[in-house]
């Protein structure tokens, strides 16, 4: 669905003097990823993550190398409206993304651009809301929801156009835990029940533990890939790229380290539960 | 200099169908040298309620008393207030304008009256403090990362020598590490050079680790105020009003419910681990 063929892409700044510095932002980036796949992307502020995300809807082109998306390649300009369609992007700011008077409108701005005829934007519109969840909300002013509302609503408005695939850049940034649920589990149900590729990128480890697959960028390359499981069972590695792993997978293996049989990564509370109290009821806990 | 509010209310857009009530009755008292966490959900008015804190907004009911003196009394200066009392916004880095990062930070102090020579020597002391190095104060701040941008911001702040610091969400939108910098700084100046924090965030563990007392805001009003370990003890009651408690708090009550023990005064990661040990060797 989405593959990186070797995509290097570089800023150019020039000064006042126009003298021209080239800032290398993505370096040799390699993947392929599968329809229906859900893919998390963590790495520290300035790893390229959404430099990253710009090359998938062709709002930036790769300097190097060919960026794939169904098939299309994104520096031909005769694919940008086919992409743009297959992919749809969340921003960070749900008050940046909001351009119409009530819920209902704003979803449907996007078929509306793309010449869908009336009576099926407003099937589409009821779906898309009804997806994830704010179908109760629709003749509402966007301005007076919460941030959760907000940023499910601009979900709404990009399923609204049938992507394959939703990008979202750091989607929960401004919310608060609540809000932050909300979306993520919004995301997660699109993954599972419509089959939608979900991109996310985030700095909250918590929210990729469902994820299929983590890439973990630093300075412009993807350094470490795997399964939330594969990726979380090593801690010190995430540690050198200015990451951590969820508050539950540390305090397991902070036990692990002095001497608790634990098998990492654990990423769950309830099974670190589980796993502490049959230690606590039998024998073995006396190494 | 505490910060008293007695029966403090606000009202938005009063008389017009968008009214309303963002506070309602609020009665607080924030001492000298206290580092206190306000925390609710998006739009329960704590944003609101510091800025009333330094006069941004006039209370539709009650008053605001710094250091024993109404805010909005006849004659009081704002200006001295503002000095006093310091806001970082959300995002501040935004805010940054000047062409250098030593022009940006002197602008406070230019403000509230020090001469160049005083402003500099005081940009310098708050950007020394917030870890920017020498070779960066003549370069542009557009040209530093995100993380440097907001410490730059919240220089600005601490050069005006504030006794009280607000932050609003200071660490929203940074990745682990940058958060962990932001956090340990404002940790130190609260240690080192005895400065108020209040600080609004929505991350509970970052409350948990660094915040003595805790002020939960929902519609409005004061919800719960006390120690970390009181209000996370009410977690099903923050549950209630969209909120959450650490993960540690979740972690221990499930363990106390199978033969574990842990006292509710555990709030952060590394005290768990410590407690779970400790319970650990008492049994074999």
């Amino acid at each position: 669905m989405i593959k990186a063929d070797n995509v290097t892409y570089e800023y150019r700044l020039s000064d006042e003097d126009d003298a021209c510095d080239a800032k290398k932002a993505l370096c040799n980036i390699q993947f392929d990823i599968k329809h229906g796949e859900f893919v998390s992307i963590v790495g520290h502020n300035g790893s390229g993550k959404s430099t990253l995300a710009r090359l998938l809807n062709a709002f930036l082109k790769p300097t190097g190398g060919t960026m794939w998306i169904d098939g299309l390649d994104t520096s031909k300009d005769d694919n940008l409206l086919a992409i743009r369609q297959n992919v749809g992007m969340v921003f960070q700011n749900p008050d940046n993304q909001i351009v119409g008077n009530t819920v209902e409108e704003d979803v449907a701005f996007g078929p509306e651009n793309l010449g869908v005829t009336t009576d099926k934007i407003w099937k589409r519109v009821e779906t898309c809301l009804a997806a994830v969840g704010m179908l109760k909300c629709r003749y509402m002013n966007p301005n007076k929801l919460s941030g959760g509302q907000k940023q499910r609503s601009a979900i709404a408005g990009v399923l609204a156009m049938r992507p394959k695939c939703i990008v979202l850049d750091e989607p929960t940034a401004m919310l608060d835990p609540k809000g932050r649920k909300e979306v993520i589990d919004a995301i997660t149900k699109l993954n599972k029940e419509e089959h939608i590729n979900v991109i996310l990128i985030t700095h909250y480890m918590e929210e990729t533990i469902h994820s299929d697959r983590i890439y973990v960028m630093d300075s412009g390359r993807i350094v470490m890939t795997g399964s939330p499981e594969q990726i979380f069972s090593r801690v010190e590695e995430l540690k050198s790229y200015r990451l951590t792993v969820p508050t539950i997978t540390y305090i397991a293996h902070k036990l692990r380290l002095s001497g608790f049989d634990i098998r990492e990564p654990v990423l769950d509370v309830d099974e670190l539960i589980d796993i502490l109290s049959v230690m606590h009821g039998g024998e073995d806990i006396c190494l | 200099m505490p910060i008293v509010t007695e029966h403090l209310s606000y009202v938005y857009n009063r008389g017009t169908s968008y009214e309303k009530k963002a506070l309602d009755d609020i009665n607080i008292r924030i001492e000298d040298g206290e580092y206190v966490a306000v925390i609710g959900h998006t739009g329960s008015g704590k944003s609101t309620l510091i800025q009333h804190f330094n006069g941004l907004y006039r209370p539709t009911e009650g008053m605001v008393m710094y250091n024993c003196e109404d805010i909005f009394g006849k004659g009081y200066s704002k200006k001295t207030l503002r000095s006093e009392v310091g806001l970082v916004f959300q995002y501040p880095e935004y805010q940054l304008f000047a062409d250098t990062v030593m022009d940006d930070v002197k602008f406070g102090p230019h403000n509230i009256g020090m001469n160049d020579t005083d402003a500099y020597e005081s940009a310098e002391k708050a950007l020394e403090m917030t870890g920017i190095p020498k070779n960066l104060y003549d370069v542009s701040p557009f040209h530093l990362s995100g993380g440097e941008r907001r410490r730059v911001a919240i220089a600005g702040v601490l050069a005006m020598n504030p006794k009280v610091l607000m932050l609003d969400e200071p660490a929203a939108g940074l990745d682990p590490c940058g958060r962990r910098d932001i956090l340990e700084l404002i940790s130190r100046l609260h240690r080192v050079r005895k400065i108020t924090v209040i600080m609004v965030s929505h991350s509970m563990e970052d409350v948990a680790e660094y915040a003595g007392r805790i002020i939960v805001m929902n519609e409005g009003r004061v919800f719960a105020d006390g120690t970390p370990a009181d209000v996370f003890d009410k977690y099903a009651e923050l549950e209630r009003i969209g909120l959450m408690a650490p993960d540690t708090i979740y972690l221990a009550r499930g363990l106390n419910k199978r033969g574990f023990n842990i006292s509710k005064d555990i709030i952060t990661p590394d005290e768990i681990v410590k407690e779970i040990l400790k319970q650990k060797e008492k049994r074999c």
